[in-house]
């Protein structure tokens, strides 16, 4: 973690040397920052600002935009089935993805933490699928995979089970995708990994001399002290998990479908953008995504103080 | 410091607590902003498309009169093969003219268009979907070709079709390629289930009576139809079959009743296993080879015969196309632009641009390049001569037209903007109903209530 470095140096007296000879050298380090810095305005902050103003307006591509105050927020949330049909998929999607995929990443963490022969080259293999990451060409073999003559329905009816075309089943679609988000379970888990290595030795033995068994030290030790990586891995995976596109848009083939049960968030902003040129509208989604995934951040840094523990804080 | 502690191998190291915090505020920033990237891709189009306004493409034209258009249009590499051989061809002719092409996928080229078109970087010469059309015709982004009449030539083509390509008043696209809806039939297949292939001047009951004995012959397996009901041309058909329309005017011109009394004919057949179940009618995409047919799953599927050559390459069974089963001898056909030309209204050569468009729908050579791929030659003499030598399915696609050529009614307006979301809505509202999630009534409920919201106009 480059943060820890960083940290230490500043934290030490070494330091102030350091940023005497950062003040005498004035504004050169700006200046090598221009660059940076115009690239910045030109290609994020200023199309972000634009997209906040044509969020106000009736914007289509084609004719210059007219300004149309709030009506966008308003008919999002007033005369637009279709916009909270794809809120409800989002936040099913972030529900139960989310949750299940840290619970797996733990527990293969958990299981990959003992010494044994040849374990790096098991974490190598359980991080694979994660570097394959939200590509499309995962996202395509899973499509076969499920679809109604893919090797899982092949794999089902070996044992006997009557199987069908989950793709292209409503009820089944997001099911599949969400199986997908979970089997790409490898950034948590090598987090989750590094948390328990740092789990000190000498808690546990104290915790066993006390009188703690297996379960009341994973309890009282190892939950506490990894608490800080739990929280951030949620907090990850939450603000990813609604901005979640490739997968439902390469599944679904951008449609979102079958019947809109893949429309999430991101892709349906896609479809009004992109498919139906109301770019104004589209603005005014990405914005309210961007207000909403603010504020559940806000709410889940508020809710950290109360469970995340932080060994320096604490007493031993 | 509190910023590291002794592990158990002596070593000094920093502690986790003070760590994960930094790290988790910098992620957290840094995903923060990916979630403003969402906003600014977004920006980043319009951006780029108000920013650079000069208008028109290509160079303005040099000193010894060399030109250089631009042509962009939609397909595959196969397509684009016949393409070049066409403008090829043209270029010899006009050796001062320099064509610059660019093609997508459908998918993509509408996209690009409007982001080029309102970049003020239109290409000069363009294809145009139908379903598009009205959109791009009212917003001033088309020339009107009527002022282009000495090196435009439309006398060669049928008058009604030309008009296909008006908007209030004014010629301002061009249909590229003739087609007409049908039904497409794998023969292999029936010998097979030794079911009697059906033959034309058919109704829907025989189409019902027919695709059932597919299912039960076959066991089960295979159906007779795959689901039109999510398809809307088919509704459209459906429509005119039936004495309706599907717009007048540039307004909505069907009612909730027509929707259900369409939906409550197909989901008989898709609940008789006439016609395909739910997870099979989900996969018809557009797109042949990934459909019912192609895969074995259906014996007929409704489509456009400018794609049947698709078909038979995604088979290696015999098939045939049908004209469509009629009510009281009307089968709503019509003979429907398969996509349009048009010259951008910025452009700087409008008259080479209509020039070449003169030549894409008129000529013998281009005729002959081109072929069937984006249906029937405009030209109506050239596709003559044309119908005269074809073998193969280009052959069987001629038979048909030749067919059914007197039933075919007018072609009708161009659909109102806003046609290309209902397109979609047909399909996603289906596909619910169908699969059981919601019930033919409340699904044209639902579609109405997307009709009133997307044609404004």
């Amino acid at each position: 973690m480059m943060a820890t470095t960083a940290l230490s140096r500043a934290s030490t007296p070494n330091a102030s040397p350091l940023s005497r000879q950062a003040r005498r050298a004035g504004a050169a380090p700006y200046l090598f920052l221009v660059p940076w810095f115009l690239g910045l305005a030109v290609f994020t902050v200023g199309p972000l600002l634009y997209s906040l103003y044509l969020s106000f307006t009736d914007d289509n591509l084609l004719q210059s935009p007219t300004w149309i105050g709030l009506a966008n927020y308003r008919r999002m949330f007033t005369d637009d089935p279709r916009y909270l049909h794809s809120v409800r998929i989002t936040l099913l999607y972030v529900l139960v993805s989310v949750p299940l995929k840290l619970v797996i990443a733990f527990v293969v963490a958990q299981a990959l933490n003992r010494p044994r022969r040849g374990i790096g080259l098991y974490r190598s293999l359980f991080y694979l699928p994660s570097l394959l990451g939200a590509s499309v060409a995962v996202a395509l073999v899973w499509r076969s995979m499920f679809s109604q003559t893919g090797s899982v329905d092949g794999a089902l009816h070996a044992v006997g089970v009557h199987g069908q075309d989950w793709i292209n089943n409503p009820r089944w679609a997001l099911g599949t995708i969400i199986v997908l988000a979970c089997w790409q379970f490898g950034a948590p888990m090598v987090i989750f990994l590094a948390g328990l290595k740092q789990v000190p030795a000498e808690l546990h033995d104290a915790a066993s001399a006390d009188g703690a068994g297996r379960w009341a030290r994973w309890w009282h030790v190892t939950l506490p002290m990894l608490s800080p990586l739990i929280f951030f891995n949620v907090l990850l995976e939450t603000v990813n998990a609604f901005q979640a596109f490739t997968p439902a848009f390469v599944v679904s083939q951008g449609t979102g479908g079958p019947a809109d049960s893949t429309l999430f968030y991101t892709l349906y902003l896609y479809q009004q953008g992109f498919s139906s040129f109301r770019f104004g509208y589209a603005s005014a989604m990405a914005w309210v995504l961007l207000a909403v995934v603010g504020i559940v951040t806000a709410i889940l840094f508020w809710a950290s103080r109360f469970v995340v523990f932080y060994a320096d804080e604490g007493e031993f | 410091m509190s910023g590291s502690i002794i592990d158990r191998r002596g070593r000094r190291r920093p502690r986790l607590g003070v760590t994960a915090v930094l790290a988790t505020a910098a992620r957290t920033t840094a995903v923060l902003a990916t979630a403003a990237r969402t906003t600014a891709v977004l920006a980043t189009v319009a951006l780029a498309a108000t920013a650079c306004s000069s208008g028109g493409s290509g160079d303005s034209g040099g000193s010894n009169g060399k030109v250089t258009l631009s042509f962009s249009w939609w397909g595959d590499d196969t397509r684009a093969k016949v393409t070049q051989d066409a403008l090829n061809l043209f270029s010899q002719q006009h050796p001062n003219i320099t064509i610059k092409t660019q093609y997508a996928p459908f998918a993509q080229y509408g996209t690009k268009l409007a982001t080029q078109v309102s970049g003020g970087d239109a290409p000069d010469l363009f294809q145009v979907d139908r379903s598009y059309q009205a959109q791009y015709s009212s917003e001033g982004v088309l020339a009107d070709l009527g002022r282009y009449g000495s090196v435009l030539t439309l006398s060669g083509l049928d008058p009604n079709f030309v008009a296909s390509g008006k908007y209030d008043g004014k010629q301002l696209a061009v249909p590229f390629g003739q087609t007409t809806q049908v039904i497409v039939v794998d023969t292999t297949k029936l010998q097979q289930l030794r079911v009697p292939a059906p033959q034309p001047g058919w109704t829907w009951p025989d189409l019902q009576a027919w695709a059932q004995q597919v299912h039960d012959k076959s066991g089960g397996k295979v159906a007779g139809l795959a689901d039109p009901g999510g398809t809307w041309a088919a509704f459209e058909s459906w429509q005119y079959q039936h004495g309706k329309k599907l717009y007048q005017d540039g307004k909505v011109a069907f009612t909730r009743a027509d929707l259900e009394s369409f939906w409550n004919f197909t989901q008989g057949l898709a609940k008789s296993g006439a016609a395909t179940k739910a997870t099979v009618t989900a996969t018809i995409d557009g797109v042949p080879a990934d459909e019912p047919v192609a895969k074995g799953a259906a014996v007929a599927e409704w489509d456009y015969d400018s794609v049947f050559a698709s078909y038979v390459g995604a088979t290696k069974d015999q098939l045939e196309i049908l004209a469509l089963p009629g009510v009281d001898g009307q089968t709503g056909m019509y003979p429907k632009p398969s996509m349009l030309l048009a010259v951008s209204s910025r452009s700087k050569h409008p008259t080479e641009a209509a020039e070449l468009l003169s030549f894409l729908v008129n000529d013998a050579g281009a005729a002959n390049a081109l072929g069937n791929g984006r249906g029937l030659f405009p030209n109506t003499q050239v596709r003559a001569s044309l119908a005269g030598t074809a073998t193969g399915a280009t052959k069987q696609v001629y038979d048909l037209e030749a067919s059914v050529e007197s039933s075919l009614i007018p072609t009708p307006q161009a659909p109102p903007k806003g046609d290309s979301d209902l397109l979609a809505a047909m399909t996603r509202i289906y596909q619910g109903v169908t699969a059981g999630q919601q019930s033919v009534s409340a699904g044209a409920a639902a579609f109405m209530q997307q009709a009133a919201s997307s044609i404004t106009s």
